[in-house]
């Protein structure tokens, strides 16, 4: 076992010197560390939204339909974009935004102002009318006759008098493209204003009121989701990708070969190839962590804990690498079966994206995968602090290192045949 | 003490048969020559005994221990050297680095820099190993097998695939290697890198050892003609040499003796020389005729049978 720090610390050093493990075990997760933070992780996510407004008299944009886009931009959540009175709003939208962007357009229609004036008064009428209803079911029989008899003709007049509103409303219009994946956020939006503005005009107050409660020690952002994300993926590939590709060159070139006639034992050489990948993980993580904090500004922790989760992470994968190495002599076929196993595991396991969002069958089969583990794990000490899940998941993770070194240090041909 | 004994060694791939009854002795500070063709089995007997592939049945020491015996591998690799066929090092380790790394393994090793000053590799001992050519390569080889100090090292052919001049060079190390009192099991293809390394030579062919002996005994024994070629006026030597030697040709200004035994080759250049004919060439066998004579056969620059 003296021998595993010199051999790990000499594998170590080759492997610095190989230009395409560095670029592809470390300079490839940062890059795409910084395409991902900055497309999802660059502030809060802006929508692009056209908006007609038809409801215009003498030039000039009606009180309400004005409050209405107003309210809309004060949400932030849109770049709104005006499309005059007399284009075609589609054809106007389409133009200017190029025909790949599918631009979302809000209409609003002629009469908005005066309709949605007319709407409310009615709309107050009838709670009127409501009210006096209930007032009479359920005291009416206590009531002198001559004042039961006053407030049923005020409801007769209550009742004439909305007779004289038409009976229509404000109209808006959200156009989406069919594939558009924004357009159930944008919807929602829009109707939660539409929902606020009915409220107010009929001189409503809030009945529920719901507060936004952060489960979170501090509000995340996208980019704090895929740090561990990310980290734990290129952790994984190195691990299954990376070492199988170098064993079985290795062993093809016949350096294993040379290692077996010497006292090394089979373990050694295993235990060295694994704990240099461990090695590797704690080193490609400083460097993530550094991009995060110097660009993103994201403070992750790096603890005792998180170290140790990295490390039973890296030497989980190598388990994995160690088998495909030791099955397969051919680099080519390693490095091809390495990616078949790390591509779709990266995606299925929660590592760029939470799990929930995936279709319920891909959700059971994440479940099996030893990455989803790590993941959570890394996620769980790096970014949520949460200590309880962190060692349920570290446990999970362990377990299948176990098996996969194991397994590993079996299909690693010591002998010849 | 032999450094190597085997006995009846059978070694079976399936139903081919890689080694049929090997018997063989290579005593101690001797350089041994195992020469045949590829696919004879020269590599499988070697690598059976460097404790890397298991036998079917016979017997099998190297310095002692038997092989197969529980924990006997474990001394055998503590006290040989091996270079194996197709060697190489970790590439983008330098020379040193490859050496010091092979150093820790062993309980006791040679002083990194002693080995590099002998083998001449100073100069390149700060360079990365994929960086060194064929010939540096092997012989950095050698100094790796020799990292622990061995009483016996295996070289399993240590000039495949080189060039002339590299060659030469592996052979200087390896007659080093005989100097330093080592033991040297080696395999080769090459006649004669067989004829110039070996102490003895056993040829190996489809799994058997069909003859061994010092080059020398090989070659009296299977090749033992000479060839005498003198050049002038002939004519009269000639009638005398026919009493000698009766296989002789005789052409315009040049005459060609065959003598089947070594001992008569004074006597035909005595003849020559009293007749005034001082262009003489003798030709003697070597390890190709041996080779050729026992098997019908040539081995080529590949290591083909032809």
């Amino acid at each position: 076992m003296r021998r595993i720090p010199i051999l790990t610390f000499m594998l170590l050093k080759s492997w610095v010197r190989s230009r395409s493990g560095l670029f592809f075990s470390f300079a490839f997760p940062i890059m795409l560390l910084l395409i991902f933070g900055s497309v999802f992780g660059g502030g809060t996510t802006q929508y692009t939204l056209y908006i007609q407004n038809l409801d215009v008299v003498d030039g000039q944009p009606t009180e309400l339909s004005q409050a209405f886009i107003d309210a809309l931009n004060s949400t932030k959540l849109f770049n709104l974009k005006t499309i005059p009175v007399d284009a075609d709003p589609i054809e106007y939208a389409v133009a200017d935004a190029g025909k790949l962007r599918n631009p979302r357009i809000l209409i609003i229609h002629e009469g908005f102002h005066e309709n949605v004036i007319n709407g409310s008064i009615v709309s107050r009428v009838n709670v009127m009318i409501d009210t006096m209803r209930i007032f009479l079911e359920r005291f009416g029989e206590q009531m002198p006759e001559e004042t039961r008899e006053n407030i049923t003709q005020g409801l007769r007049q209550l009742e004439d008098f909305r007779g004289n509103f038409p009976d229509i409303h404000g109209r808006i219009t959200l156009v989406v493209w069919a594939g558009d994946q924004a357009a159930p956020i944008i919807e929602g939006i829009v109707r939660n204003m539409v929902n606020a503005f009915n409220m107010r005009l009929i001189g409503g107050s809030e009945v529920i009121e719901m507060s936004n409660e952060v489960v979170e020690k501090r509000v995340l952002k996208p980019v704090d989701y895929y740090l561990p994300g990310l980290i734990s993926a290129f952790i994984f590939t190195n691990g299954v990708i990376g070492l199988s590709s170098i064993i079985s060159d290795f062993r093809r070139r016949g350096v294993i070969k040379k290692f077996a006639t010497t006292p090394l034992s089979r373990l050694e050489w295993i235990l060295s190839n694994i704990v240099l990948q461990g090695l590797l993980g704690l080193i490609l993580t400083g460097f993530m962590m550094a991009v995060a904090l110097l660009v993103f500004g994201v403070k992750a922790n790096f603890d005792a804990l998180t170290m140790l989760v990295i490390f039973i992470g890296a030497m989980m994968s190598s388990g994995i690498g160690m088998m495909v190495g030791g099955a397969l002599k051919d680099p080519e076929a390693a490095s091809a079966a390495g990616n078949a196993i790390a591509f779709p595991m990266m995606f299925l396991s929660g590592a760029f994206w939470p799990i929930d969002f995936m279709p319920r069958f891909l959700q059971e089969l994440a479940s099996f995968l030893p990455l989803t583990y790590f993941a959570q794990a890394l996620r769980d000490s790096m970014i949520h602090l949460d200590l309880a899940s962190a060692l349920l998941n570290l446990g999970v993770v362990a377990a299948f290192m176990a098996v996969f070194i194991t397994m590993g240090s079996l299909m690693t041909r010591w002998k010849e045949p | 003490m032999d450094a190597v004994r085997v006995r009846g060694l059978v070694k079976r791939y399936g139903d081919v048969v890689a080694l049929d009854g090997v018997d063989l002795d290579v005593g101690g500070g001797e350089v041994y020559a195992l020469l045949g063709p590829n696919g004879a089995g020269k590599t499988t007997l070697v690598e059976i005994l460097e404790c890397l592939r298991p036998f079917d049945s016979g017997e099998a020491w190297v310095l002692g221990y038997r092989v197969g015996e529980p924990d006997a591998c474990r001394e055998i690799r503590g006290r040989i050297g091996v270079l194996p066929q197709d060697f190489s090092a970790i590439d983008r380790l330098t020379v040193r680095e490859n050496l010091q790394l092979f150093a820790s393994l062993y309980d006791k090793s040679l002083d990194v820099d002693e080995l590099i000053s002998l083998l001449g590799l100073e100069d390149k001992s700060g360079k990365q190993f994929h960086t060194l050519s064929g010939g540096l390569k092997r012989k950095v080889g050698v100094a790796m097998a020799l990292i622990n100090d061995p009483e016996l090292l295996f070289l399993d052919e240590p000039t495949t695939a080189l060039d002339p001049r590299a060659r030469r060079e592996v052979w200087e190390v390896i007659e080093k290697l005989r100097e330093m009192g080592k033991t040297v099991l080696l395999t080769t293809h090459y006649m004669e890198e067989a004829e110039a390394l070996a102490d003895r030579v056993g040829i190996l062919v489809k799994g058997r050892l069909i003859a061994e002996g010092t080059p020398r005994e090989l070659i009296e024994r299977y090749a033992g003609e000479r060839t005498v070629k003198a050049y002038g006026d002939v004519r009269e030597a000639a009638e005398r040499l026919k009493a000698v030697a009766p296989r002789l040709e005789v052409k315009d200004n040049e005459v060609e003796v065959k003598l089947d035994s070594p001992q008569k080759l004074v006597e035909v250049i005595g003849i020559l020389s009293s007749h005034g004919i001082t262009r003489i060439e003798v030709e003697s066998g070597s390890l190709e005729d041996v080779f050729l004579r026992l098997t019908s056969a040539r081995i080529t620059e590949e290591g083909e049978l032809m």
